[in-house]
């Protein structure tokens, strides 16, 4: 089951590889792929050696079956009685739902149509049996109904594949020559179960209705979304704002039973004259506090325009996440400040959450920090409200003392009296037209540049940072790009900017 | 000069694995230039990079101190180096105890275990980053004093981290507190700051991180080199004092890896006897043996002249330890071959080391053993490839684990590791990874060059692309872990761990030296190797076969010699299964070359290599040799040279000679150059002898194209060295193969399946050759066959019978089982199950290779009824007596019959060869009328085009034929030479690549009796041998369509057969890979 993923050029064959051993191994292939030679198992590199332009992009089991799920889901249009079939199919059992189609054949063509629209390529079959049904769609050709009575005939054709036995029974069933299942009726039950095992001679009873083959059936989905229409319009705020409590009030519950938090909440109000009105707002983290939410979405209430009248209004969860209930506990509490920091993160938190609500959620940002030597990348804005899964950097400790205060820009310094050694800072200097008589001076701290990419401003190459003192107590981080610069022989002679005030310490 | 003396004693080199970002020979070459006074090299926890570093620096002229850097496992670090002999002993003792206590490649050496090595050894104590403040400094101190007291110093470095001066001035009080000097270093780990990208992706490839998530684990700054004094003296200007204890530290230093002299063990000598004179004992005993009829005078000359040399050289201990290896094997019937400078000799003949009569090939003694280069012969020994670890564990248990050690072989990055490593610390995405090394065929040195890059759609400009390029260039021939030799063997007299360290081996039971074949050498310590050869188990076995059905006992060295006949099938290029000459190469050359003396063997087993290709000698030898041309020798002092090979250098010898006649070379200037190509590769000073080398020839009236050529032929050496002494011994097994070949085809191949894994060819390959030689072959059958393959009575002589060894995937317990129970005969699949008590998986194993032919039961009845056997052990013998199971119903009349198709392809499945039939005449309606049979290749005319078909046997792409592709491809009739040039396998990537069966169609090109067929159009037929596989059969009237790739996917063409499971899993299991070498 393969569907179009984004930043996957369309025109190259495409394989899906998973990791084993520290290789990357093919797990599924598409039609192109298929048909230039790649096989699931086979080595990406090996498949590249054939098809030079093969596309790549990692496996996930777990997305394969979360869309074989929402797949379910949709089926729920053919029938109530679902089941997953393998990882790669469903079994849906239409007793008395044909009808409503127009017949077997003609509801098979409007699946197929449907699927084929929202871009899956399906095999389909309608047969007395699951096992039966399954046979054919996943082996058979041209017959996809098949009449009651007719399974026998149906299936003596197809390969014992199609029963889907073991790999070690299939390999022995073809070492003896068996190519068609037909070629199995003859031989008696316990002579094939005592060779092949009893699962082929149950499956092969099961696909030929002479021995029961109940579906597990899927229960129906329950969507993260609450409704509540009115008899009459409604237009005034605290309408809105009753209706609204009523609806978040049933939404958490729902989550709660659930074990889920949402990250993300919509509020679809739909009018009277057929217009939709759409208000939503994200957490900082997943959610289901009901007081939290009523005052985040109090806040933002106005931007609703009634218009003519509300007769629907719909609350929908999106991004859930478990949320279990400790987590809630710790995270969400939000009463007393009895219990530390777990309260106050929670507490702030929520303040971040309503900050957000007011100036958008892409304006709020944190300074966090950057694994680096160079003291420009040591740390970066990022947006605080974050989605999760991007990692914390760990925190900067360099050893030895920066300033807390990084000018944006180094700004130039006027050497006013140069120290005996051209090295070493310098014994007056100026900054901003105000002369410092230097006392003491630590260092050198030398950096140098990145040489993997191009650092703005470290051209010249390495720098020596050193900790000076002014008479008057004031500490500066200064630093002087080397004159020496062994390693950029091209830059040697260049304009030597002389020394720089990097940062100021309190 | 600078009158500051400064010497640097805190340095890793690259054997410091994915740390130290400079070769030892960069290090002594930068410190010499610099001015260094001496060096101190000093690895981790190691000595393996030292041998390295002392040849360097003798070549260059700088003082070195060897040494190791011991991080203790409980807390520290410390740098030893010892002061002289018995200090280094110890220190060597010391690392071999840390590293056999710790998994292979790591050391567990603990400062606890310092006391009792510590004589002798100068320490330096190096602090961390936090110096003085880290108090247990300070008490690993007290106890390093108490334990050498004035040998004890404590290193300072600057970090330029900021806080240089505090740590200084905090380490300078430590020591003048306790007592201990202050000694100034630099802390270096590359010889230049250009090393610093380098030795940053390596802290990436250690740490399994990109270089974009280092972070800090990267080096601040490139200041970790070596400096000049000037600058350290500026640097320690306060401290003057540390400064000076550098030197200090080097004169009190006086100990050079010159003093390990080696001591041959004394075990070999006979008491009573001094080595020489056990040596000429048993000289003159071996040439009585070899000569019954009398010692021939040339050989008696040729004797007291080797032995006077011996005697002048004392090497009689290094011949008497190798004649008492072969002494061992040859009492246990071990065959074994000495190959190597010295194991030509007639003295050598006489031990029975080698078995090449030296009157045949007339090599000159002091051409290998050279009183100039004073360094032991070198002999090897071949032996028998399944024996080879009995003489390992006599080697054991004669001179004990502490005095025999394997030399190790150092893995070095080669181009594509080195683009995987560097890829993924650039952070390089997979993909790009994988097609910059994908586009690269086998190994190489060279690198990628830029123009590749563009054609495989990379961007050569992309900045992150191009320094990678530059690093993978760096990073190649940089050392990443010890692995252990394949057999060469150091034997001492005293205690080997005091030599050189020794650690665990991957292999259980098995210790390595530190130092690798290269190192061992440029000591002058003896290393024997002990090295396993198929082929002599092969002979062995012929031998054996003979003996036993012929009733005739031969020798290595009693074969009957220059047989004619041996020498017209040579020159047929009849030559599968023969040692050495068989591969497609060869084979295409022997032709050429036709052979007809024992010395033509050898030189047709050197030619055809990437040195004299590399060199562009093959072709002017073929000319002249077949007298198209005149040898033309460039002097007379050069027609000594190369008269035997025509004017055209070829082996070894011959190159180092003509340094020394044409190019004025002392000899040891001739040996120093072929090491520097071979072993050294990246001292730099390969310039230097091809300037010396061509201007001395240009001097002495050569032509300058002369003397490139025979430069270039050096250089080719130093990769691929084949000496003439190599081709002698190699020569002879060519001989004894291919007779044995030529006048016992069933001996030969029998010999040769009992002993596969071996050679070039698959079993089915030697099967046919050998029907193809008359030979009757005969499956395997549970009450004929042993476990090997065997000679029965035939209808003309003997026919082999194929052993259970060639059944897939049963064990040989399992095989000799069923021979050794087999009484009778077995009549029935229970009765072979009851009798020989096999598991069910060999029955099952068994009924796959239809080994159950005399029993009339065919391969699907039999596992049918195997498949039917309850339980998992039969029952015992008496009670199966007792009560006979009630006859069953007999089902497999109800099987599925196998179609010819379907029992040929389980046949390769099984035995990876058929007897019954050829899938190609099979598959031949199928394929239509235009394809010509292998076998009438040699009827259609040169130049013609033709279309030929086959199963892919095996494809090449040889290092030295650019970008080509050799497929060699079989049908019912014979084989078929298919040359694929770059731009068809560019065109038919994934068919040449893949296809199991393909149909050829090109040009007919033939030289002498070889044919080619050079591809123009290929066909991917393979989805042929799935229809065949599936049972679908093919009427002579060629119903079924020909599928080909280059319409669409072959299989969509198959679905209307029934197919058993998926569809193109099922050849996988079914049909053999073709073995290709790269």
């Amino acid at each position: 089951m393969r569907r179009d993923r984004p930043g996957l050029e369309a025109d190259r064959p495409l394989a899906l590889t998973r990791e084993i051993a520290g290789r990357a191994v093919i797990a599924a292939v598409d039609t192109w792929a298929d048909a230039a030679g790649a096989v699931p198992g086979m080595g990406l590199a090996d498949a590249r050696a054939i098809i030079p332009d093969l596309a790549h992009a990692p496996y996930s089991a777990e997305e394969d079956v979360d869309c074989l799920k929402a797949l379910a889901d949709w089926a729920g249009r053919y029938s109530p009685f679902i089941a997953l079939d393998g990882p790669d199919g469903l079994a849906l059992d239409i007793t008395g739902c044909a009808h409503l189609f127009g017949g077997e054949a003609a509801m098979l063509a409007d699946a197929r149509e449907r699927l084929a629209a929202q871009g899956f390529t399906a095999r389909l079959a309608i047969a007395d049996t699951p096992g039966g049904a399954a046979a054919l769609a996943r082996a058979g050709r041209g017959l996809p109904v098949v009449a009651p009575k007719g399974l026998r005939a149906a299936l003596q054709d197809l390969p014992p594949a199609a029963l889907r036995p073991d790999g070690e029974t299939l390999s022995a069933l073809a070492r003896l020559g068996f190519k068609r299942i037909g070629e199995l009726y003859p031989l008696p039950s316990a002579e094939l179960a005592r060779r092949f095992g009893r699962d082929l001679v149950t499956k092969l009873d099961r696909a030929l209705g002479l021995a029961p083959d109940p579906l597990t059936i899927l229960p129906p989905p329950k969507p993260n979304r609450v409704r509540l229409g009115f008899p009459d319009p409604v237009g005034l705020r605290d309408d809105i704002e009753a209706g609204l409590d009523r609806l978040l009030a049933h939404l958490c519950t729902r989550l709660g039973e659930r074990g889920l938090g949402a990250r993300r909440f919509v509020l679809t109000c739909h009018r009277a004259d057929s217009t939709v009105a759409r208000l939503g707002l994200g957490t900082a983290r997943p959610s289901r506090d009901l007081e939290h939410l009523k005052r985040l979405f109090g806040q933002r209430l106005e931007e609703i325009d009634p218009g003519f009248g509300i007769d629907l209004m719909i609350l929908a969860a999106e991004d859930t996440e478990t949320l279990s209930a400790e987590r809630l506990q710790t995270g969400f509490a939000g009463t007393g400040g009895s219990q530390g920091k777990p309260a106050q993160d929670s507490r702030l938190t929520a303040l971040w959450d309503r900050i957000a609500a007011r100036i958008g959620p892409g304006n709020l940002v944190a300074l966090s920090a950057l694994d680096s030597h160079l003291p420009d990348r040591c740390q970066t804005v990022r947006p605080l409200l974050a989605p999760p899964g991007l990692p914390e950097h760990r925190s900067a400790t360099h050893g030895v003392e920066r300033p807390p205060l990084l000018l944006g820009q180094p700004e130039r310094l006027g050497v006013l009296e140069a120290g005996d050694d051209p090295a070493r800072p310098p014994r007056r200097l100026r900054w901003r037209g105000q002369a410092h008589r230097l006392t003491h001076a630590l260092g050198p701290e030398r950096i140098s540049p990145d040489w993997w990419r191009a650092a703005p401003g470290w051209a010249n190459g390495a720098r020596d940072y050193w900790r000076v003192e002014d008479e008057a107590g004031r500490r500066f981080w200064i630093f002087r790009e080397r004159a020496d610069r062994p390693h950029r022989p091209d830059l040697m002679g260049a304009d030597d900017p002389g020394w720089m005030l990097a940062g100021i310490f309190a | 000069m600078s009158s500051i003396a400064y010497a640097e004693l805190q340095v890793l080199s690259n054997f410091s694995f994915l740390e130290g970002a400079s070769h030892a020979d960069e290090l002594v070459l930068q410190a010499k230039a610099l001015g260094l006074a001496a060096l101190g090299i000093a690895d981790r926890n190691s000595l393996a990079g030292v041998v390295r570093a002392h040849v360097a620096a003798k070549t260059h002229g700088l003082r070195l101190l060897v040494g190791a850097r011991l991080d203790f496992s409980d807390g520290g670090s410390l740098i030893a180096y010892p002061i002289d002999r018995p200090a280094y002993a110890r220190l060597s003792r010391l690392i071999t105890l840390g590293r056999r206590r710790a998994e292979k490649g790591q050391a567990d050496i603990r400062l606890s275990d310092l006391p009792d090595y510590a004589e002798g050894l100068i320490l330096i104590a190096l602090p961390g980053l936090d110096g003085a403040r880290d108090r247990a400094l300070a008490r690993r101190l007290v106890r390093l004093k108490r334990m050498a007291d004035d040998r004890v110093y404590l290193a300072a470095a600057w970090r330029f981290d900021g806080q240089d001066q505090e740590r200084l001035d905090g380490l300078a009080v430590l020591a003048e507190r306790m007592g201990i000097p202050l000694l100034a270093t630099n802390d270096v780990i590359a010889h230049a700051p250009a090393r610093r990208a380098l030795a940053d992706v390596l802290t990436c490839i250690r740490e399994k991180t990109s270089i974009d998530n280092a972070g800090r684990l990267l080096e601040r700054n490139a200041e970790r080199h070596l400096k000049q004094p000037q600058e350290m003296a500026r640097l320690f200007a306060p401290w003057p004092d540390a400064i000076a204890r550098t030197m200090e530290i080097a004169e009190r230093v006086t100990f050079s890896l010159d003093e390990l002299a080696y001591e041959y063990p004394d075990e070999i000598v006979e008491p009573g006897k001094t080595p020489q004179q056990s040596l000429e004992d048993m000289a003159w005993a071996g040439a009585r043996w070899r000569y019954p009829a009398g010692i021939p005078d040339k050989v008696r000359t040729a004797i007291e002249y080797e032995l006077r040399l011996i005697g002048q050289l004392n090497y009689a201990p290094y011949f008497l330890t190798v004649q008492e290896l072969v002494r061992f094997a040859k009492d246990n019937g071990i065959l074994h071959q000495g190959r190597g400078s010295a194991a030509n000799s007639t003295i050598c003949y006489c031990l029975d080391i080698t078995a090449v009569d030296p009157t045949l090939v007339n090599l000159l003694f002091e051409r290998f053993v050279s009183a100039e280069r004073g360094e032991p012969p070198d002999i090897d020994v071949d032996f028998e490839h399944e024996r080879r670890e009995e003489v390992i564990q006599h080697i054991y248990q004669t001179y004990g684990r502490d005095r025999a050690g394997l030399a190790a072989t150092v893995i070095s990055y080669r181009t594509r590791g080195a683009i995987r490593d560097v890829g993924k610390a650039l952070g390089l995405s997979e993909d790009v990874t994988a097609l910059i090394s994908s586009q690269i065929w086998g190994w190489s040195s060279e690198g990628v060059a830029p123009e590749r890059l563009a054609e495989i759609g990379l961007d050569p400009q992309d900045e992150r692309l191009r320094l990678a390029l530059v690093l993978v260039g760096e990073l190649m021939g940089f050392p990443r872990h010890l692995s252990q030799h394949v057999g060469g063997f150091v034997i001492t007299r005293g205690r080997l761990d005091e030599l050189c360290p020794i650690e665990n081996a991957a292999m259980e039971d098995r210790t390595v030296l530190e130092w690798d074949k290269d190192d061992l050498d440029a000591l002058g310590i003896l290393k024997i190797d002990v090295l396993a050869l198929g082929m002599l188990t092969c002979i062995h076995k012929a031998f054996d076969l003979l003996h036993s059905h012929y009733g005739k006992d031969y020798t290595l060295a009693t074969l009957p010699k220059e047989d004619l006949a041996v020498y017209d099938m040579l020159c047929k290029a009849d030559s599968i299964g023969v040692f050495q000459v068989e591969s497609r190469a060869q084979m295409a050359f022997l032709p050429r070359m036709q052979p007809r003396e024992f010395y033509d063997l050898v030189i047709e087993v050197a030619i055809v290599r990437p040195g004299p290709i590399q060199g562009n000698m093959v072709h002017p030898y073929l000319r002249r040799r077949s007298g198209a041309e005149e040898p033309d020798y460039p002097s007379e002092a050069l027609r000594d040279v190369l008269q035997r090979t025509l004017g055209v250098p070829l082996f070894q010898e011959q190159a180092m000679k003509i340094a020394i006649v044409a190019a004025g070379f002392s000899p040891a200037e001739a040996d120093k150059l072929r090491r520097s190509m071979a072993a050294f590769r990246r001292t730099g000073v390969i310039h230097q002898f091809r300037e010396k080398m061509i201007t001395g020839m240009l001097q002495n009236g050569y032509t300058a194209d002369f003397a490139e050529r025979c430069f270039r032929q050096i250089e080719g050496f130093g990769e691929y060295g084949f000496p003439e002494s190599h081709a002698a011994s190699f020569a002879l097994l060519v001989y004894v193969s291919a007779w044995l070949k030529r006048y016992y085809p069933a001996v030969f191949t029998a010999a040769l399946l009992n002993s596969q894994p071996m050679g070039f060819y698959a079993p089915a390959q030697l099967v046919r050759d050998a029907a193809e030689h008359g030979v009757e072959i005969r499956p395997p059958d549970i009450n004929r066959s042993a476990w090997d393959c065997t000679l029965e009575p035939g209808l003309k002589g003997y026919a082999l019978r194929l052993g259970l060894r060639q059944v897939k995937g049963l064990r040989q317990e399992d095989g000799e089982w069923i021979a050794a129970a087999r009484g009778n005969g077995y009549a029935t699949v229970d009765d072979l199950w009851r009798r020989a008590g096999l598991s069910r998986r060999a029955l099952e194993a068994l009924a796959d290779a239809d080994a159950f032919g005399s029993t009339e039961i065919g391969r699907r009845g039999a596992l049918w009824a195997v498949k039917g056997l309850t339980g998992d052990k039969p029952l015992p013998l008496f009670a199966a007596m007792g009560e006979e199971p009630e006859p069953l119903r007999d089902f497999s009349a109800l099987l599925p019959r196998a179609t010819a198709g379907e029992e040929v392809v389980a046949d390769y499945a099984s035995i990876r060869l058929s007897l019954k039939d050829h899938p190609l005449r099979l598959l031949r309606p199928a394929l239509g009328p235009s394809i010509v049979p292998a076998g009438q290749l040699v009827e259609m005319k040169n130049g013609s085009t033709v279309t030929a078909a086959g199963l892919v046997l095996v494809r090449q792409r040889p290092g030295s034929a650019a970008g080509v592709i050799f497929m060699t491809l079989e049908d019912e009739t014979g084989v078929c030479n298919v040359v694929v040039w770059t731009d068809k396998f560019e065109a038919y990537r994934r068919t040449v690549l893949q296809g199991r069966l393909v149909a050829v169609k090109g040009r007919l090109q033939r030289e002498k009796i070889v044919t080619h067929l050079i591809a123009e159009e290929i066909i991917d037929h393979s989805s042929l041998l799935d229809a065949l596989a599936a049972g679908h059969e093919f009427g002579a009237e060629g119903t079924m369509a020909v599928p080909s790739v280059t319409e669409a996917p072959s299989r969509n063409r198959l679905q209307a057969v029934p197919r058993p499971g998926h569809p193109r899993d099922q050849h996988r299991v079914l049909f053999p890979r073709s073995r290709d070498f790269h």
